[in-house]
């Protein structure tokens, strides 16, 4: 559905895309990661034909988003991190308005509005306007907004950013019902839960460049064995915990003052109690050690710091 | 067309634009008559002299006058950061959604023409009607004033209609609305500058207030070709701002 091959994009001197590939398969959820400028925003803009690229190449279903920018845009539903609306329009009367722009009946536009209002949970609220509404509530007329086409593609930047728990998870489930009907779509978020909840695969961008383009399900055999965090009583040295790495279970260690996370080199089940006798025999005084499982977060960190 | 003209009514309506325009326009008409009849008695209070107050001509013809000087100077500046303003809010993003339902922006800019450029000029006739009126019952003077409220009303309507599209035009252009308003009314005194210095002033839109000045209540040749002129400058204008903005990344935040 998405293949963006070599994707460059320059701000005057500054070159914030510098050759981004991935690929994004029809009905699949997708993460998009990154740090805060890494180009996220940026790259949803292009994909949405709001933003002109340089080099590369940028297609949507088959279509080359600078070729076919109508076409394309009539697939996607976009919802921007902090969606603006007609302020002064009602709810019902806002998702009315766009419906009737792609030449629906107005019977047609009020049924499909209404439906949209209950999906997104914002039915009670039809007839206010939507200048009132809270940074949540915007969030969900935003997202009924981005449906109002049927759109077979959805670009979602950061949608659960704004909400409350509850109305993230409701989103979250959302976005599984939409991927249940057959939509694929794009997320970026900060939120490496949601990401773990709800996506099939994730993009990391750094920098303008991917680190990352993988399945969840095969990151999580790819990281290996689980980790040891390390509690210390003190904070400890890099090297204090010199002998410590000669262990034959660690294959890798990352201190953090007053805590550590060890790389265990196997899944043995001793582990922990081969950590603890080499601790006590360094005489470095902890609180405990916890088996810690592969999280998406643990990768996120490794990745953009740098350590794979 | 009709869900677009449907908007575009709605926002006038609820963002209370049409009344800021009417209130602007019919507040002029209502305010010059009086101020004339007020002027003489404000000049000898101040001055004391009874020769220097005699000396302003007060009649329906000068009170007209200067209701077109003032809506010159001042709604012209207004109607530049209306428009500047319409596509400064416009491009804030909220066009993202109506954009990938299918929208036309070159659609969406005749349909705010329609209705903000019916509301211009109906509610400047109005208020050149009112002005007129209002002077006849104040002040001396008396002419056939349903011709020079139609001719004179029109003139200085398709005149501030001009300068709304001047405002559109920079604020396709420019993202800053303030900025947009600035260099539009620029660009507009100066178009009466160069159009002064020109044996051919008549092609410039700025030739509808000279005209509106005479205060005549017929056509002239040189009008006829003005309001030709303006009409196909409009429509230029018209199809440069949809142009501008079908290239511009409307996903951006104003600064």
């Amino acid at each position: 559905m998405i293949r963006v091959d070599g994707l460059e994009k320059e701000f005057g001197s500054f070159l914030a895309l510098k050759g981004l590939n991935f690929h994004v398969p029809k009905g699949r959820v997708h993460g998009f990661l990154g740090h805060n400028g890494a180009g996220k925003t940026t790259t949803l803009n292009i994909l949405a034909g709001f933003s002109p690229y340089g080099k590369g190449s940028v297609q949507i279903d088959g279509m080359e988003v600078r070729d076919a920018k109508q076409a394309v845009q009539r697939k996607i539903g976009y919802l921007p991190e902090a969606p603006q609306f007609y302020e002064y329009m009602r709810a019902k009367e806002l998702l009315m308005y766009l419906g009737r722009i792609q030449k629906a009946s107005k019977l047609d536009a009020g049924k499909r509005a209404e439906e949209l209002l209950r999906l997104v949970g914002l039915e009670s609220a039809s007839k206010r306007k939507v200048g009132g509404f809270s940074r949540g509530m915007k969030q969900r007329l935003g997202m009924a907004c981005a449906l109002v086409h049927d759109p077979a593609l959805l670009l979602l930047d950061e949608p659960t950013s704004a909400l409350d728990p509850e109305g993230r998870r409701e989103v979250l489930e959302m976005i599984k019902k939409l991927k249940e009907a057959g939509k694929t779509i794009l997320i970026s978020t900060h939120i490496l839960s949601d990401v773990e909840r709800v996506c099939d695969s994730v993009t990391m961008i750094k920098n303008g460049t991917c680190i990352l383009d993988a399945d969840i399900a095969a990151l999580k055999e790819i990281q290996g064995p689980a980790g040891y965090r390390i509690e210390f009583v003190r904070a400890i040295k890099e090297a204090e915990l010199h002998d410590l790495q000669s262990t034959a279970c660690i294959s890798e260690l990352i201190c953090e003052e007053e805590s550590c996370l060890v790389k265990a080199s196997n899944e043995d089940s001793e582990v922990s109690l081969l950590l603890a006798k080499a601790l006590s025999e360094l005489k470095i005084p902890f609180h405990g050690i916890q088996r810690q499982e592969r999280t998406l977060e643990e990768l996120y960190i490794r990745r953009m710091n740098g350590y794979e | 067309m009709s869900e677009l003209i449907w908007k575009e009514c709605l926002e006038g309506v609820r963002r209370k634009q049409v009344f800021a325009i009417g209130i602007l326009l019919i507040g002029f008409a209502l305010l010059s008559p009086v101020m004339m009849k007020a002027l003489p008695m404000l000049l000898e209070s101040q001055t004391g002299s009874e020769e220097i107050a005699a000396a302003i001509p007060v009649n329906l013809r000068e009170s007209v006058r200067s209701f077109a000087k003032n809506i010159h100077q001042i709604a012209t500046l207004l109607l530049v950061y209306l428009g500047a303003g319409q596509i400064a809010y416009e491009r804030n993003q909220r066009l993202v959604f109506p954009i990938h339902a299918g929208l036309n922006l070159r659609a969406m800019i005749r349909a705010k023409v329609l209705v903000y450029g019916g509301a211009i000029i109906g509610l400047t006739m109005i208020a050149t009607g009112a002005t007129i009126l209002y002077g006849m019952l104040l002040l001396p003077g008396s002419w056939k004033p349903m011709s020079i409220i139609g001719w004179t009303g029109l003139e200085i309507g398709i005149y501030l209609f001009t300068a709304y599209l001047i405002g559109m035009l920079a604020g396709s252009m420019i993202r800053n609305k303030v900025l947009a308003t600035v260099l539009g009314s620029l660009f507009l005194f100066l178009l009466g500058g160069i159009a002064g210095f020109t044996t051919f002033e008549w092609i410039f839109p700025t030739y509808l207030m000279t005209e509106a000045n005479f205060l005549i209540g017929y056509w002239t040749k040189p009008l006829m070709g003005c309001f030709l002129m303006t009409v196909a400058w409009c429509g230029l204008m018209i199809e440069a701002i949809g142009w501008k903005l079908n290239r511009t990344n409307i996903t951006m935040q104003e600064e």
